[in-house]
């Protein structure tokens, strides 16, 4: 870990039932039958409903800027890498690249996974951040 | 399974009708809600000025009540169900606050079909201008499990 990297542990999100679903969905607008109605997920060739990508990505989003305070979120980006059935409880991993300083701010990238309750990668990605060079020291 | 059809390479630099939504709080609220953040400083007024950092999905779901990812499914002319959302990402470029109009304008990139494994991929950019200044842009990939064949 670098010196400018904060502390970032395993972490296990919210399990996304169908009720944090259906939250999602109304939310989002985005109300696609697969992630709210079992029949129609099973029709698609799915075994129940499906979460939503951005669900995931909006809790991995909010817990990282919960968990770096100071930093400034630049930019994220997530692969949706399996379907992640209704019920599915992420656990998230963030590991902090090189820091890098640019004359009044540092930059920092941190790479993300998460995994279901079986290990299974369901999710990866990268965020960048950058914070004051003077803020917090 | 929907068949792969050849015109779905033809949509490639499809641009998307502009649409224009404004940032209320209460749908920054609601977001922070969700995320059982309403108590801290973004939740609390003030901070909601800034919003773009904290929340970078919502500008997502601008584009799905617009319904820019059923447009897509209409243009493709397969059941939106059949879209897997396979990859997301956006850049914060300033600051987007609550009481913003934005205007949202999308391309449709990129289109591969990739025989090998029959999956078809769909790019879209999109970018969220106030007031002609770029806020944050995003980058979505789809992808549909097709057979082969189709005009």
């Amino acid at each position: 870990m670098t010196q400018d990297a904060p502390d970032l542990r395993p972490t296990r999100l919210r399990e996304m039932d169908q009720a944090v679903l259906r939250a999602y969905a109304e939310l989002s607008g985005d109300l696609n039958p697969i992630h709210l109605a079992r029949e129609q997920a099973i029709q698609a060739g799915y075994p129940d409903t499906i979460c939503h990508g951005m669900l995931a990505m909006t809790d991995i989003g909010g817990w990282l800027t919960r968990v770096m305070p100071g930093w400034q979120l630049d930019g994220i980006a997530c692969r949706f890498v399996a379907p992640m059935p209704v019920g599915t409880r992420l656990t998230v991993s963030a590991f902090c690249g090189e820091s890098r300083r640019e004359r009044d701010i540092v930059r920092l990238g941190v790479e993300i996974e998460a995994r279901d309750a079986e290990g299974i990668t369901r999710v990866t990605g990268r965020a960048d951040f950058h914070r004051s060079n003077t803020s917090e020291r | 399974m929907p068949r792969f059809d050849s015109r779905w390479l033809t949509l490639e630099g499809y641009e998307f009708p502009v649409f224009q939504a404004r940032i209320s709080r209460d749908r920054v609220h609601r977001y922070l809600g969700f995320l059982g953040q309403q108590d801290t400083p973004e939740g609390q007024g003030s901070a909601c000025d800034d919003i773009g950092r904290a929340l970078p999905t919502l500008p997502f779901s601008l584009e799905m009540e617009a319904g820019v990812v059923a447009q897509l499914a209409g243009l493709l002319e397969v059941d939106a169900d059949r879209l897997l959302h396979g990859e997301q990402s956006f850049t914060c470029h300033g600051p987007l606050r609550c009481g913003d109009l934005v205007t949202v304008d999308s391309l449709l990139r990129d289109v591969a079909w990739k025989p090998g494994s029959r999956v078809c991929f769909f790019t879209k950019e999109s970018r969220f201008l106030v007031a002609g200044r770029l806020t944050v842009s995003s980058r979505s990939v789809y992808a549909i499990k097709a057979s082969e064949g189709g005009s």
